[in-house]
């Protein structure tokens, strides 16, 4: 049972008189809902590692990102670099600590600081894009060997900052040849791919474990296949057909997997949402010329099927098999 | 976290000398996960809006009058009322939150005139502090919180006490948090409460955060009050209620006050109070993260996780100070934490040995 199923049953016991209101707090603790004193302990440790670590590095960025000129550039470059070295000799250090992994996590957002200030420094001409992409390829080795769920985050909003900023940038120069169907197209496949590769490394690797990283994959390539759809509907034409094939397609697979193999609620939610709005902006572009009476056929049509879809989830938690 | 079946739970609290005799029957109630109720409000308010395009379509010459956009707005979030009373069904929850969010555009495109006007905003949040207490709905009691709350601060905005806002905001999140036992076998009206304003206040403060110029643009031209200077008794009052926090939770716990242990944790937060003076925004997650995790709430927890990383990104934005000093901040209070937690370790290992 989760906490918040329990915390229910301690509501109802104190409603029917069998807890005394003055013991709830007791009966929340005794449930294990809040927790004991021995608890804060493991907490505390994470806390001030996560939030302390992350402070050191965002300051370490703010201090590069500042326009030093009593400091000359060979001492900024050694700086730097001694940074990423220090943060790997830790890493080795206290390897079997689970602290080594923050120090891999800061080697490499040190690398990504040591690249912008070579860009600065050099005026290389390198395009933005370019220096993501770099960083991604020269922290891969790392996110390979650190088995670290947080570095391949990093690493994918690294690609995937890249792919962005490529297609902004080409956008301008070959406005005709890449338009924002084909960023969102590049967009979807590589993280509908990351997120396929992601599930079925998951069901064998222990440390790939957590719902947080394949729930915001999951929730790019949604917002980037449902971007699609609608450039579809709104253009009709011909070239959007794959993408009006492969958007049920993408529909199916989605539920077969998190329907029946991997249980997960919110990946239902998301495609209940994205179907929503595809099937009400296809509704709205048939209709587009009649009265203003359709607005109100498309407010009954996202009604009703938002109450179905909301029941549907509903009996689904119900199950418990659910995250 | 809790893993147990009903049975178990009973069983683990007749342990504990809080319950006696044989378990009695639970009657099935439906825990929605946050990402259905955001999904509802989503599909809500987009059904709101086609519903709103209608009314002006159809009616446009008769809505242009603001008396009758004013009475039929009110007449759908009284019809809103009436079905959340009859039926709670899927539906039914939907169909009054699209009636009421409809009801609530069609009042403000009534009041657009008077809206300059604090009395305006006052009765607004009146009217939406009783549409808490009486319609019986979840997100309807989320939103109306979180649009009365939002009234009250517009409704202050020539007030000193505007710069007092976010704090004051902050106390409500806290002690609501904080006695969550008081109220839940009043769950139903107060958790969507508890969880607006900790929306607000997250908000609010990110906005008031960026400085003066900020709040400037976010309050579209309005004349803001001229006592600026409480802002900083803002940031102490953010603090010292994060200091406030771990004073409580240690008395829950039955930690002596002059032990050790509460003495370094109160020196702690005092430290980490001071930090977040500079680096503000700070006090206001470390509270929600202590306050979600003393509660068992995963999702509060997550709010506080996601107001420290957005916080920090923000601070990239702050004016008053430049980035060197930024930087100097955010390493220093870096470094403490990491210290502490040094010291935490440390303190255990020395507890250990002396249990041993």
């Amino acid at each position: 049972m989760k906490s918040s199923r329990a915390k229910v049953s301690i509501q109802q016991w104190t409603e029917q008189g069998h807890i005394p209101p003055d013991k709830i707090q007791s009966a929340l603790q005794a449930a294990d809902i809040s927790p004991s004193h021995h608890q804060w302990r493991p907490f505390l440790d994470k806390l001030l590692l996560a939030n302390g670590g992350g402070l050191f590095l965002i300051g370490v960025v703010f201090f590069f990102a500042f326009n030093w000129q009593e400091i000359t550039r060979f001492h900024k470059f050694a700086m730097i670099e001694s940074l990423v070295v220090a943060s790997l000799w830790a890493y080795n250090h206290w390897f079997n600590r689970p602290t080594a992994n923050a120090f891999v996590l800061a080697a490499a957002v040190f690398v990504g600081v040591l690249l912008a200030f070579f860009g600065q420094t050099y005026q290389t001409g390198a395009d933005t894009w370019q220096l993501f992409a770099t960083w991604a390829m020269l922290i891969t080795p790392w996110a390979l060997l650190a088995q670290l769920g947080a570095l391949w985050l990093l690493w994918l909003v690294l690609v995937n900052l890249s792919i962005v900023l490529y297609y902004q940038v080409f956008h301008g120069i070959f406005g005709l040849m890449f338009s924002s169907s084909q960023l969102q197209l590049a967009m979807f496949a590589f993280n509908t791919v990351a997120l396929l590769l992601w599930e079925y490394a998951a069901s064998r690797l222990s440390w790939l474990q957590g719902r947080h990283e394949v729930r915001l994959l999951a929730v790019a390539s949604g917002f980037s296949v449902t971007w699609l759809m609608l450039e579809a509907i709104s253009s009709n034409h011909q070239d959007s057909y794959g993408v009006i094939v492969c958007y049920p397609l993408w529909l199916l697979a989605g539920y077969t997997l998190y329907r029946q193999r991997i249980p997960d609620l919110f990946m239902l939610a998301g495609g209940v949402l994205t179907l929503i709005v595809i099937s009400t902006a296809f509704l709205g572009k048939y209709f587009l010329n009649s009265h203003g009476d359709v607005f109100l056929l498309l407010a009954m049509w996202v009604l009703v099927w938002s109450s179905l879809a909301i029941r549907w989830l509903q009996k689904i938690a119900k199950e418990g098999k659910h995250e | 976290m809790n893993k147990s079946t009903p049975e178990e739970l009973w069983q683990r609290l007749q342990q504990a000398g809080i319950v006696t005799g044989d378990m009695p029957p639970l009657v099935a109630v439906e825990v929605t996960p946050w990402y259905v109720r955001l999904l509802q409000g989503f599909t809500g308010q987009f059904a709101a809006v086609f519903l709103l395009l209608f009314v002006f379509s159809v009616f446009k010459d008769v809505i242009k009058q603001e008396e009758v956009a004013l009475v039929l707005g009110l007449l759908l979030i009284g019809a809103a009322y009436g079905v959340f009373r009859v039926l709670a069904t899927a539906f039914t929850g939907q169909f009054g939150l699209m009636l009421s969010f409809t009801g609530h555009a069609l009042c403000l495109f009534a009041l657009h005139r008077s809206l300059n006007d604090a009395s305006t905003w006052l009765m607004i949040a009146m009217i939406e502090a009783l549409l808490v207490w009486f319609i019986p709905h979840f997100l309807h009691r989320f939103f109306s919180s979180y649009a009365a709350v939002s009234a009250l601060v517009i409704a202050s905005i020539k007030l000193p006490i505007l710069w007092l806002m976010p704090s004051l905001t902050m106390l409500v999140v806290t002690l609501l948090w904080l006695y969550e036992a008081q109220w839940l076998t009043q769950s139903a009206r107060f958790r969507p409460v508890a969880y607006a304003f900790t929306f607000v206040a997250i908000q609010m403060h990110s906005t008031f955060s960026l400085g003066q110029a900020a709040i400037q643009q976010a309050a579209q031209g309005r004349e803001l009050s001229s006592q600026t200077w409480l802002i900083s008794v803002n940031e102490v009052l953010l603090g010292g209620m994060l200091v406030l926090t771990i004073l409580k939770l240690l008395q829950r716990y039955q930690q002596p006050l002059s032990s050790k242990q509460s003495v370094a944790a109160l020196i702690a937060g005092s430290v980490l109070a001071l930090m977040s003076l500079q680096a503000t925004g700070l006090a206001i997650a470390w509270i929600i993260i202590l306050l979600g995790f003393s509660a068992g709430n995963r999702v509060l927890l997550g709010l506080g996780m996601f107001a420290f990383w957005s916080y920090l990104g923000r601070y990239y934005y702050f004016l008053n100070i430049s980035l060197l000093d930024k930087s100097y901040v955010l390493m220093a209070t870096g470094v403490l934490m990491l210290l502490m937690r040094q010291a935490l370790k440390h303190g255990l290992t020395a507890e250990e040995s002396h249990h041993a």
